[in-house]
């Protein structure tokens, strides 16, 4: 079944399987879209931030009218309600990378220790100081193994718009990082 | 630290482990999805109790306020409305627990 009967005929009969049908058709995407917007250095709550993009379209099935495409619908809810969350989580706790935390653990001597952490630290500043967008399409890209069409379906724009801002990004990331002293950017 | 094209972009980000899906999502998922619609039947039988509450009470000051009735009458009128009613709302949701998941939930 296509997802627009599929919204119409569970919002009449509140068939449990047919929502279930739909989650699982969306939540590989879906999924990839909230990473790729969380990002490397906030992913944690990459699978609890799809929970809830799934409840609350869930609560708001009702005012998917049918005129777009479900797919639309769904993923721009999530990039909306993850972009939300990651300014709300970025205001509420101090981030610490991972690798901050794996470091503290692990048996390196402090001056490793001090010198990953603070190498870290400069790559999230260049590539968390692109703007949204950007920032999205790198790391859908770069680090989810996203392809560009699929990156342009995630975010409804045609596929030559994310290669231009792939390219954009790029160039932001080649003129930022010499200031943090990234060095070898052509 | 190199940063050249696409390569440069994709060392930068090399060794940071992505994150997977969990197997039992959608199960999870529907889980919380019933709750959700019980916690809001709750909601909505709590609205009704509440009107149904709210009009008894304000039918009995309205009984009261036609004439003198016998003191024994008032006297369960307000009982009715006053005790009665509240403790069926009590007992509506003590007895339907799911009523209260919404909130216990986080």
């Amino acid at each position: 079944m296509e997802d627009a009967p599929a919204v119409a005929e569970y919002l009449r009969t509140r068939d449990a399987e047919l929502f279930r049908m739909l989650v699982e058709r969306h939540q590989g995407r879906v999924f990839r879209l909230v990473a790729g917007l969380l990002g490397p250095f906030a992913d944690r709550d990459a699978q609890e931030v799809t929970q809830e993009v799934f409840l609350r379209a869930h609560q708001r099935l009702a005012s998917f009218r049918g005129e777009a495409r479900f797919s639309s619908w769904l993923y721009r809810l999530a990039y909306n309600f993850t972009l939300q969350h990651r300014r709300r989580a970025r205001l509420r706790l101090p981030h610490v990378p991972v690798e901050e935390l794996e470091a503290r653990a692990s048996g390196d001597g402090p001056h490793e220790a001090a010198a990953e952490r603070e190498r870290q630290r400069r790559v999230e500043r260049l590539l968390e100081g692109l703007p949204d967008l950007y920032r999205t399409v790198v790391y859908l890209h770069y680090w989810m193994d996203a392809t560009v069409d699929e990156i342009a379906e995630l975010l409804e724009v045609p596929s030559g718009t994310v290669k231009s801002y792939l390219s954009r990004a790029r160039a932001r990331l080649r003129e930022r990082a010499p200031a943090l002293g990234i060095e070898g950017v052509e | 630290m190199a940063l050249e094209n696409d390569d440069g972009v994709r060392r930068l980000l090399a060794g940071r482990p992505r994150p997977q899906l969990a197997e039992d999502f959608s199960h999870q998922l529907m889980r919380r999805v019933r709750q959700q619609e019980e916690a809001g039947r709750g909601v909505g039988a709590r609205l009704v109790l509440s009107a149904y509450w709210f009009s008894s009470l304000g039918a009995s000051a309205w009984i009261l306020r036609q004439g003198p009735l016998p003191e024994w009458a008032a006297a369960v009128l307000w009982c009715a409305a006053l005790v009665l009613v509240p403790a069926g709302y009590a007992f509506v949701l003590w007895s339907r627990p799911d009523a209260l998941a919404g909130r216990e939930r986080r």
